[in-house]
């Protein structure tokens, strides 16, 4: 999965996959702030600010009727 | 949907949680009155084993900054 | 099944060079069982075009669609209307799929999304191998069910070949040698005896070597007034 995101030109490491049980809530709050320092040192998604085309897709034409 | 702001970025991460680990431990975390960045919005999915390539591609393409899948 | 593999998405973006609008056509059939082109297929792909081109500045708009069967007219069909929106067709059917496409819409370019591998199944999950060679005449009886067409390198009938090596072939020893699998499956089912009769050459007419290949049965053709393709 990351290396189709690398792929595709958007960084790997924006994706992030942990294991956690139910009573690890620290753990959760460790991992979410290293993902947010992570994603904070990568920037900004390299598609925001690029246009799409016009029409866009059919898919988020759906979305948008709903 | 656009998530994203030009100005005053903040990063937006997607957290597809499973209801038994990873939301339980979310929940956990709200009980324990732990902080974590406002960054992360979570999605509940009944188990981490639904969350598809597609929800993931989707999720960058909608304009997330970052994807969790905690389970 | 047909089995198929994605094309590198590299490789789809040069084939798709100066389209702006591209309708992803699916197959529901062989390619989706086999992971390559199904419906899921054609979502994570279009999805990954869309951002993959946004990034490169030269955004391509893809829709989606699935058919049941992109080898037949009737499934077909139901396109054409859409069609006429698109610069372009890629179909993530097999190669029979995307000819299918082409002789029924011949002002449409249509461009392959899959490389069509071969015929075959899935010994465990994740794992396709090939199986049969469509050869046109079928020899299984004399092998007791295992191919060498497909599945000896060297397409042995009297094998095995000096190459075969503690049941691995020697062109590579990731393939099991056929002629070894043949041996102990006859061994098996006490038929070990039918391996002795000498198998002539076979005749090769029926298979690629005489050319392409056409059935007719005269029993289920229309009659000619109502042939329609």
């Amino acid at each position: 999965m990351r290396a189709l995101l690398d792929e595709i030109g958007l960084q790997g490491e924006r994706l992030a996959m942990v294991n956690l049980s139910a009573v690890m809530g620290t753990r959760l709050a460790e991992v979410a702030t290293q993902m947010t320092e992570k994603v904070r040192a990568l920037g900004p998604n390299p598609l925001a600010g690029v246009k799409a085309h016009k029409s866009g897709c059919e898919a988020d034409r759906m979305v948008e009727l709903k | 949907m656009d998530i994203t702001n030009a100005e005053a970025w903040q990063p937006q991460i997607l957290a597809f949680c499973c209801r038994h680990c990873a939301y339980a431990a979310a929940d956990l975390a709200g009980g324990l009155r732990l902080t974590y960045p406002p960054a992360i919005k979570i999605i509940e999915v009944p188990c981490t084993g639904r969350v598809d390539m597609l929800h993931i591609l989707r999720s960058f393409e909608d304009g997330a900054d970052g994807v969790i899948v905690a389970g | 099944m047909i089995v198929g593999e994605q094309k590198p998405l590299a490789e789809i973006k040069r084939m798709l060079a100066g389209f702006s609008k591209v309708l992803i056509v699916g197959c529901g059939t062989c390619v989706t069982v086999c992971m390559a082109g199904g419906e899921k297929e054609v979502g994570i792909l279009a999805s990954a075009l869309r951002m993959s081109t946004r990034l490169d500045g030269a955004p391509i708009d893809c829709d989606e669609e699935v058919v049941q069967r992109q080898c037949e007219w009737e499934y077909i069909d139901p396109l054409g209307a859409r069609l006429a929106n698109y610069d372009a067709v890629l179909s993530l059917a097999c190669g029979i799929g995307v000819q299918t496409l082409v002789q029924r819409f011949p002002n449409v370019w249509v461009v392959p999304g899959l490389n069509t591998t071969f015929l075959g199944m899935p010994p465990e999950q994740g794992v396709w191998e090939e199986r049969c060679q469509a050869c046109g005449e079928c020899i299984l009886d004399q092998t007791g069910g295992i191919c060498p067409i497909a599945r000896c390198s060297k397409q042995l009938l009297n094998g095995p070949c000096g190459g075969s090596q503690n049941g691995v072939c020697e062109v590579n020893p990731e393939t099991p040698c056929a002629w070894q699998l043949i041996y102990e499956r006859m061994t098996a089912m006490g038929k070990l005896e039918k391996l002795l009769e000498i198998q002539p050459p076979k005749n090769w007419s029926t298979a690629r070597h005489g050319g392409p290949r056409r059935i007719i049965r005269e029993d289920l053709r229309l009659p000619e007034d109502y042939r329609t393709a």
